[in-house]
């Protein structure tokens, strides 16, 4: 496998990024003007999606909600990369000593307990945000990476390569750091582009619970909340978000598909 | 039985992690819970009173003592809101709840078994293959208002009593639990086509044929058993979402389950109520996977083996 390979990938995540962010520049209407005379008006070609029950154009409110979903996500992701990648390695490099069984057993804590549930629940008491969203799912989603680079680690260490740069009398911590995980984080980062679509669902769930984006600002999975109730006589409204999620996860997905054949691996 | 004694140390370690966090966390919150008990009306006095009532004016450590003994045998209280005690509220809730999970099980076994006869086949495999991209990318919320929406239009069975009474309320849950099935489905028939693939061509099958073996007994005896160990680690991994992340499946298709339970609770700050969801939920969820821990070596002699070492 080529070196730059996980490089290209992280491209491939801040190219979405930016394009998340510059999403809200087309020349849409104002998210949050509201037309009470245009309430929940069936999709036109003055609104593409129709209005909600404040009379709010649809199209541009989902397309600032994909924004904000896709850039929470993505630095989620970076940040959990970040933190997983760290602690991988460490417990790696202290396998089956006390680092690495306290890392399995916070990694199985966070796993096997419903704990997205116990954590949206308490900060939708403390008041929740943008910043709370993010900082829950950076806590939930830095296990897998870890997991993985922990493996490759303990894969990794034994080898002659890295046995030669001990001989040398390279310091431990450079070993670690600069020869073993270079190798490891490929792996890692790969596993993370698929992981996109599952955060980007997870995202719209927390604000789905009200946790995220807070209204008037429009968040996806709050926007499909609300539109549950008119399900059954202006289905636009809860319709409208959901698709827009479905396609993104879409894209999303079949880049990641694609990527990963382009550098043939799984 | 050292391996049981240890697995099981070991999870309920963890259990009790989740009992002193829950405990940390819902004393961070700035909620007074005797103000949400007696609204905003109450005057100062009435809320001392209650305050004292719940021993919320004792020392930390004592109320800590205190939750620890009760939460142990699983008692959390009553509701703040509307004063029902919250076990067996949640017991009631986690009925409906299991039965939803258990239709969705019912579900993606009937898909594998569909995609374990399709798998040995190439152009089955292919189909296959693209069903399981379309489950991974439906999220869910996105596959629930669809499923709702056609169920408005053409299910008949639109009613639920409010708990499990009849025939009626079960084929009430086969839309939500179909929806709730499709993203294991997705993750489980990839696995279950990966797995076939890589077995059939695997030498021993090979060799087996040459052996004079039937077809079809190297696909079940040889082939499918070897497969089936990736596939249940895979699915006990599955099997505590179905549990867990069904809050936004409940919600649409409003079934009265736990998931629906806790919206409730969160936005009434119903305190005992969201810390008993939550600590019983991850007793449930621990047991599968101490449970799943432990009967993995009956189902692999190889890991049998390892354990004995």
């Amino acid at each position: 496998m080529q070196n730059s390979s996980w490089r290209q990938f992280i491209w491939v995540l801040i190219g979405l990024l930016l394009l998340s962010i510059l999403l809200p520049l087309l020349p849409t209407q104002d998210p949050l003007s509201i037309e009470l005379d245009q309430r929940l008006s069936p999709p036109s070609s003055h609104h593409w999606l129709g209005t909600d029950d404040l009379g709010r154009d649809m199209l541009s409110r989902v397309l600032h909600g994909i924004s904000l979903t896709v850039s929470i996500s993505i630095l989620a992701l970076l940040s959990s990369l970040a933190i997983g990648v760290f602690l991988g390695a460490i417990a790696g490099y202290y396998y089956r000593r006390w680092p690495d069984k306290v890392f399995n057993w916070l990694a199985d804590f966070i796993t096997a307990v419903p704990f997205l549930v116990l954590i949206a629940a308490l900060l939708s008491l403390t008041g929740p945000g943008v910043m709370k969203a993010y900082i829950v799912l950076t806590l939930i989603i830095w296990v897998s990476p870890a997991r993985i680079v922990r493996a490759e680690v303990i894969k990794t260490l034994p080898l002659q390569y890295v046995q030669a740069e001990r001989a040398i009398g390279n310091q431990e911590w450079k070993i670690l750091f600069l020869v073993v995980l270079p190798t490891c984080v490929d792996t890692a980062v790969i596993f993370a582009v698929s992981y996109l679509p599952e955060v980007i669902a997870l995202e719209a769930g927390l604000s789905f619970l009200g946790l995220g984006v807070q209204p008037p600002q429009p968040g996806l999975g709050k926007m499909i909340f609300d539109g549950i109730s008119f399900i059954s006589s202006a289905s636009w409204v809860a319709v409208s978000p959901a698709a827009a999620l479905f396609l993104m996860v879409l894209v999303v997905q079949v880049a990641a598909w694609w990527a990963r054949r382009q550098f043939q691996v799984i | 039985m050292g391996l049981f004694a240890i697995r099981t140390a070991y999870f309920l370690s963890l259990w009790f992690a989740v009992v002193v966090a829950a405990f940390v966390l819902f004393h961070l919150v700035p909620v007074d819970p005797a103000r949400t008990m007696l609204g905003p009306n109450a005057s100062e006095e009435q809320v001392a009173a209650v305050r004292r009532d719940l021993g919320l004016d004792q020392p930390l450590s004592v109320q800590f003592a205190r939750y620890i003994t009760r939460t142990i045998v699983l008692d959390f209280g009553q509701s703040f809101v509307d004063r029902r005690p919250v076990l067996a509220e949640i017991q009631k809730r986690f009925v409906v709840s299991c039965a939803l999970a258990l239709e969705a099980t019912l579900i993606i076994s009937v898909y594998l078994l569909f995609i374990v006869g399709a798998g040995f086949n190439r152009k089955g495999a292919r189909v296959g293959g693209f069903i399981d991209f379309i489950c991974v990318s439906l999220p869910t919320l996105f596959a629930a208002i669809l499923v709702a929406l056609v169920a408005i239009a053409y299910y008949p069975y639109t009613r639920f009593s409010g708990a499990l009474q009849g025939l009626q309320d079960w084929l009430y849950l086969i839309p939500p639990a179909f929806v709730l099935a499709l993203y294991p489905m997705g993750v489980l028939g990839r696995i279950a086509r990966i797995q076939i693939r890589d077995l059939s061509q695997a030498q021993y099958a090979r060799s087996a044929l040459a052996m004079g073996l039937s077809q079809a007994r190297i696909r079940i005896s040889y082939v499918l058993r070897n497969a089936m160990i990736p596939l249940l680690a895979a699915w006990g991994n599955q099997l505590p979402l179905l549990l867990t992340s069904t809050f936004v499946v409940e919600l649409v298709f409003s079934v009265p389950g736990l998931g629906a339970l806790l919206l409730r609770s969160v936005l009434e700050r119903d305190l005992p109520m969201m810390e008993g969801i939550v600590i019983a939920t991850s007793l449930f969820v621990l047991s599968i996977y101490l449970f799943l821990d432990l009967i993995y070596p009956l189902a692999d002699p190889r890991i049998r083996r390892s354990h004995a070492k």
